[in-house]
């Protein structure tokens, strides 16, 4: 029987009605839908045990400690470490991205050499051989750039570097930079640490407390504990600088000044201090009062800053009548104060009798070097790397033969970035240090990439800002993920294939050297159950547990220290600030630039974070171009409008940019992002906005010659 | 025509045939070999035996626990299992040559065993141990402890799960019966 | 608002101290990467870029030197009468447990966008694009929350993971899960805010800190008048940021 017509739709009909008795179409709908829930091109989350351990960040210049989670071994994310006095639990946007970075699209991933324009990968034993040859020949005139405020990497550097014949060793100038400098000058000794927890009065000078200046995690907490929710503040927190930035947006009180005007300002509270009848032992005194009463007036200050008499003379009623009154100077953007506005906030700190108290500025000593020949930090930061690059590019300094950058980026985190640049570029043999792939390594002949901080041994020594010592590990949670070594690993090969003895083989037995004789130093205990802050404040401090300190630090806990270095004669430095700071009337200038600094742009060494895109608002980047933001009455002045394109010119430089009207800038200020503007680094940072920085310039500041660009006139059109 | 007419009379049996036969057809099509097309058969990379380590008294705990925060671990770690099987035995029974094998070719190199999890939940799935402690772990899981060699894992080609994967409906039907919410997020992630 | 306010034994709320927001984006970086959104490069286009968490700038609207400036975090408001459950055509969003956290389970969404439009608070946010990390990079992905393809929407959830691994917690050490200590359960952005502006906690629970927070007088919600009942309280002491957070008659 042949399959006819109807056959064969009985053979489909019962076959249909069949299909309708089996799994088949009730599976494949079900499972089609979950296929479409699946696609391969969506990641996967892993899966496995969740643990935590912990650690130190190092790419956020507040220092938290941190907790990374963990899920198989693999680090996940970074959060605050409860138990770490600089994070107590929180973290900043950079910090927390510090695991992303591990897998920045920007990242080094393995020794390069330059080849005409562009780089080769070479192997880390002949870029030790291209380098111990280049920096043997050029032994008298090898120079350091160190951006690592708080390494002990920076002890194998400079001792290398030392021994090769100096040409200069230099920090990437920051507040500590200055402060270093205004401290040397009072003749005081010993770091500027400030004690926020137990100060109840705050008058800020300019520093970017919570942003950018020092242990800014850590000062925001302290800060936070003293303001209870929906209650009475029981702290007075007071920001004088040229705009309402992060810092002053949370302060009781912002009083506008020109970030050229902290001095004037500081010695304008000490003249009613002064007048109040506050005195001090502290050499110089008398000059400093007849300086202080010779000019700065309320009406002088007045002349010179804008600020009402009544408005200073209720600074320092607050000041003079709070238990624990605090005086920080800083730059509203990290870097170029000088040195006479931080001696003449300092000058406060010494009429109040808050140096070495409570609440007050501690002077903080310095943890005792491990590696032999190494610099000081107090050394380390007097150079003056503006000055140094200014000199070697004007053709007044010789250039160095070699240059070594570690952790810096100074072809684009200096002020007048376009000249710093020339400099470099008249060094014929320079190697960076950097993970990523930023300005100054695409500047250099050898790339030699450091492991990232999640990577590597490391260490976070007593950052400035800190009111007290602290020494925390940074430590391997995840293998180098790229052909990438520890630094101070590769300067200690070097060193031996140099034929020079820096004591050590390697970089974790320098870090086991300083945590052993940090067990030994008195005071010193573990942050755990007390805080350092407790400490100072008459809590007695617990002992330091026998034991493995480099254990508990490996897990995380911090050591630390409520120390001071008593003061032989630390004085108002009284011809320095009589020299750099002059209340005359204020100079006529259409505009002036002040920029402003956030951690979640990263910093010069990290470029912008990934993650941290998305926290940047649409009134500071919209697309590739960024914004200055100024009031109202300036930009009438000006005659621009908001949003149109203008041309910012400085320094012979030009940058493009944006006009947001934002009435918290002072009139005549044009506030500036920094942060943009990478012409390096990864397609999250690059082309995006512009550097602001690059017109800052440079000048010599009177009295202590040191490199400041707090403020720029800047031509816009 | 007269042909076609004569045949249609004896057609209609016919017809009833065929669809039986397509019936009948589409039943074993739908049960027998559909199943086995939508599932690719796999086998566990090592062939881990349950009853050689339940016969020498090792709890399921011991490998399988909760860690300290509630979470269930999974799978004990390559390096767990080396504690006792860190070197070669050079045995010449099946067992030792699976042992010698997973010695060779993970804990000497320091990897994970990809094992074939039966159970795994998609990811927008949160799927609490420590909630469901009460109950027997073989009312969800297949009672290995009493296999020697590891069952067959099937992988459904179309979603990727495995065949032993509970669907939302057995979740939702127990909680339902225990009078626990099946509210969304009481599950999903 | 029509429709019905849930009420529940758990009421999981967070309390924003706005006085203490600098506006730094911790808690926006901390969310990002807690809940497996990708790192976007175009992320200035906001009307295209995702962040659970949002950071605003409020400002009094005067000039210079009167203007002031206050930044104001905002997660989703869990509303207790929520205005996306009601209009969800497909039940992918839902209001119906015990903690009172909306909801949204992104493989029954549809990508109708009606709960987008719906939500006042603009906390909903719909995926135009698969989400792409740089090589590598998804191995940092959190295990605790399942990465949405394109076409969903997607909101703050409160960290709901971080209950579950709490409730854990609590039954691995023999606690109660129903009546957790302050402070086991709080979400990432709680966690790791520097300034400690955000406080976090069952709403009901007098032994947690924001059952007292939120009877504070400076103490105020977003959009009041709307009836939606959120559980996201903040405060300031300064009136005219209490003042932004409803719409307001002149005569008022």
């Amino acid at each position: 029987m042949g399959l006819d017509r109807r056959a064969f739709l009985g053979l489909v009909a019962g076959g249909a009605v069949g299909t309708m008795f089996t799994p088949i179409p009730w599976k494949f709908i079900d499972d089609a839908s979950i296929w479409t829930q699946n696609w391969s091109w969506i990641p996967r989350v892993p899966k496995g045990q969740i643990d935590y351990v912990g650690t130190s960040s190092k790419l956020c210049p507040a220092c938290e400690g941190l907790k990374i989670m963990r899920v198989a071994g693999n680090p996940v994310s970074a959060g605050g470490n409860p138990d770490h006095p600089l994070s107590r639990g929180g973290v900043s946007a950079l910090a927390r991205s510090e695991v992303y970075m591990l897998y920045s699209p920007a990242r080094i991933k393995s020794p390069m050499k330059r080849s005409g324009k562009t780089f080769a990968p070479i192997t880390w034993e002949q870029a030790l051989i291209e380098m111990a040859e280049k920096l043997g020949a050029a032994k008298g005139s090898v120079a350091a750039i160190s951006g690592d405020g708080t390494g002990t990497v920076n002890e194998v550097l400079s001792a290398l570097v030392g021994k090769l014949g100096s040409a200069g060793c230099f920090m990437m100038p920051t507040e500590a930079t200055s402060a270093a400098k205004g401290i040397k000058l009072m003749g005081g000794q010993g770091q500027a640490g400030y004690d926020f927890e137990n100060a109840d009065a705050v008058l800020v000078l300019g520093a970017d407390l919570f942003e950018t200046w020092g242990t800014s995690t850590r000062n925001r907490k302290a800060f936070g504990a003293t303001r209870p929710a929906g209650a009475k503040p029981a702290s007075t927190y007071i920001y004088v600088g040229p705009t309402r930035n992060n810092t002053a947006s949370v302060c009781d009180q912002w009083i506008p000044a020109g970030a050229a005007d902290f001095g004037i300002v500081a010695l304008g509270i000490a003249w009613h201090l002064l007048k109040a009848g506050a005195t001090s032992n502290a050499p110089g005194f008398d000059t400093f009062k007849a300086v202080v009463n010779g000019g700065f007036g309320p009406e002088d200050v007045k002349r010179a800053t804008g600020i009402a008499p009544d408005v200073l003379a209720g600074i320092a009623k607050t000041l003079a009548s709070a238990k624990a009154p605090l005086v920080v100077t800083g730059s509203p953007f990290g870097q170029g104060l000088g040195a006479a506005p931080f001696i003449a906030g300092m000058s406060l700190n010494m009429l109040l009798g808050r140096i070495n108290k409570p609440g007050g500025v501690y002077m903080l000593p310095e943890l005792a070097a491990v590696v032999p020949g190494a610099m000081s930090r107090a050394a380390l930061l007097d150079g003056d790397l503006p000055a140094f690059l200014k000199g070697v590019e004007a053709g007044k300094t010789p250039a160095p033969k070699a240059l070594l950058v570690y952790d810096a980026n100074p072809a684009y985190g200096l002020p007048e970035s376009a000249t710093m640049a020339k400099a470099l570029e008249k060094i014929p043999f320079k190697v960076s240090f950097s993970s990523f792939m930023d300005e100054t390594a695409a500047l250099c002949d050898l790339v030699l990439p450091n492991s990232l901080p999640l990577e590597r041994y490391d260490d976070v020594a007593t950052p400035y800002g800190s009111g007290f010592c602290i020494y925390s590990l940074v430590r391997p949670i995840q293998k180098p993920i790229h052909d990438t070594k520890t630094t101070g690993d590769v300067l200690l090969a070097l060193a031996r294939k140099l034929s020079i003895e820096l004591k050590f083989d390697n970089f974790q037995q320098v870090l086991k050297e300083k945590v052993a004789g940090l067990a030994k130093a008195s005071g010193g205990f573990v942050a755990k159950d007390v805080m350092p802050w407790q400490v100072a404040a008459g809590k007695p401090a617990p002992a330091l547990v026998g034991g493995d300190l480099w254990k508990a630090l490996e897990t995380g806990f911090a050591w630390t220290m409520v120390g001071q270095v008593a003061q032989t004669g630390m004085g108002f430095a009284s011809e320095v600030v009589a020299k750099a700071v002059k209340a005359g009337k204020a100079p006529a200038v259409a505009a002036t630039l002040a920029p402003y600094s956030q951690l979640r742009t990263g910093t010069p060494a990290t470029g912008i974070p990934c993650q941290d895109l998305t926290t940047v608002p649409d009134t500071e980047l919209v697309g590739d171009t960024t914004f200055v933001r100024l009031n109202s009455e300036t930009a009438k002045a000006l005659g621009l409008k908001k949003g149109q394109t203008v041309k910012l010119s400085a320094a012979g430089v030009d940058c493009q940019a944006k006009v947001h009207i934002f009435e918290s800038v002072m009139t005549g200020m044009v506030s500036a992002p920094l942060g943009f503007g990478h012409t390096a680094f990864d397609y999250f940072s690059q082309g995006k906005g512009a550097n602001y920085l690059s017109l800052m310039t440079v000048a010599e500041e009177p009295g202590s010659g040191m490199s400041m660009w707090i403020a720029s006139e800047v031509k816009i059109a | 025509m007269e042909e076609k007419r004569s045949n249609s009379a004896g057609g209609v049996g016919g017809m009833v045939l065929c669809a039986l036969i397509g019936f009948v057809g589409a039943l074993v099509v739908g049960w027998v070999i559909f199943p086995k097309l939508l599932y690719s058969e796999k086998t566990q990379p090592i062939r881990f035996s349950h009853t050689v380590h339940a016969q020498l008294g090792i709890d399921c705990e011991q490998c399988h626990h909760l860690g300290p925060d509630g979470r269930f671990a999974g799978l004990p770690t390559t390096e767990s299992c080396a504690e006792c099987h860190g070197e070669e035995t050079g045995e010449t029974t099946a067992n030792g040559k699976e042992i010698d094998k997973f010695v060779k070719d993970y804990v000497k190199t320091g990897v994970q065993v990809p094992w074939l999890v039966y159970q795994y939940q998609p990811d927008n799935v949160f799927f609490s141990h420590a909630a469901h402690r009460g109950f027997e772990c073989t009312k969800c899981h297949l009672d290995v402890a009493k296999m020697d060699t590891p069952p067959a894992y099937y992988e459904n080609r179309l979603s990727g799960y495995s065949k032993n994967t509970m669907k939302m409906w057995e979740c939702e039907r127990c909680h339902a019966s225990m009078g626990t919410s099946n509210a969304c997020y009481v599950c999903h992630k | 608002m029509s429709g019905q306010k849930m009420e529940f034994p758990i009421t999981w709320g967070m309390v924003i101290d706005i006085d203490k927001c600098t506006g730094c984006g911790a808690c926006m970086a901390s969310c990002q990467t807690e809940n497996n959104v990708e790192p976007q490069r175009e992320a200035s286009n906001k009307l295209r870029s995702t962040s659970w968490m949002t950071v605003y700038e409020l400002t009094n609207g005067k000039s210079f030197p009167d203007h002031d400036i206050a930044y104001l975090p905002r997660p989703c408001q869990q509303c207790g009468n929520p205005p996306c459950v009601s209009v969800c055509p497909v039940i992918a969003t839902e209001k119906n447990e015990n903690g009172g956290i909306v909801s949204q389970v992104y493989p029954r969404c549809i990508g109708c966008r009606y709960c987008v439009a719906a939500c006042p608070y603009h906390v909903r946010y719909f995926g135009w694009f698969d989400p792409v990390w740089p090589e590598g990079m998804q191995k940092t992905l959190s295990p605790l929350t399942s990465v949405r393809p394109r076409g969903v929407v997607e909101k703050c959830t409160f960290c709901h993971h971080r209950w579950t691994l709490a409730k854990d917690a609590a039954r691995a050490n023999g606690k109660d899960p129903d009546n957790l200590d302050d402070g086991a359960y709080v979400t990432t952005c709680v966690q790791n805010c520097p300034s400690g502006a955000l406080a976090f906690g069952d709403l009901k629970n007098p032994k947690h800190k924001v059952h007292e927070l939120i009877k504070s007088p400076y103490a105020y919600r977003l959009l009041e008048r709307l009836g939606t009942d959120t559980q996201v309280y903040y405060i300031s002491r300064r009136e005219w940021v209490r003042k932004l957070g409803d719409n307001y008659l002149k005569s008022e």
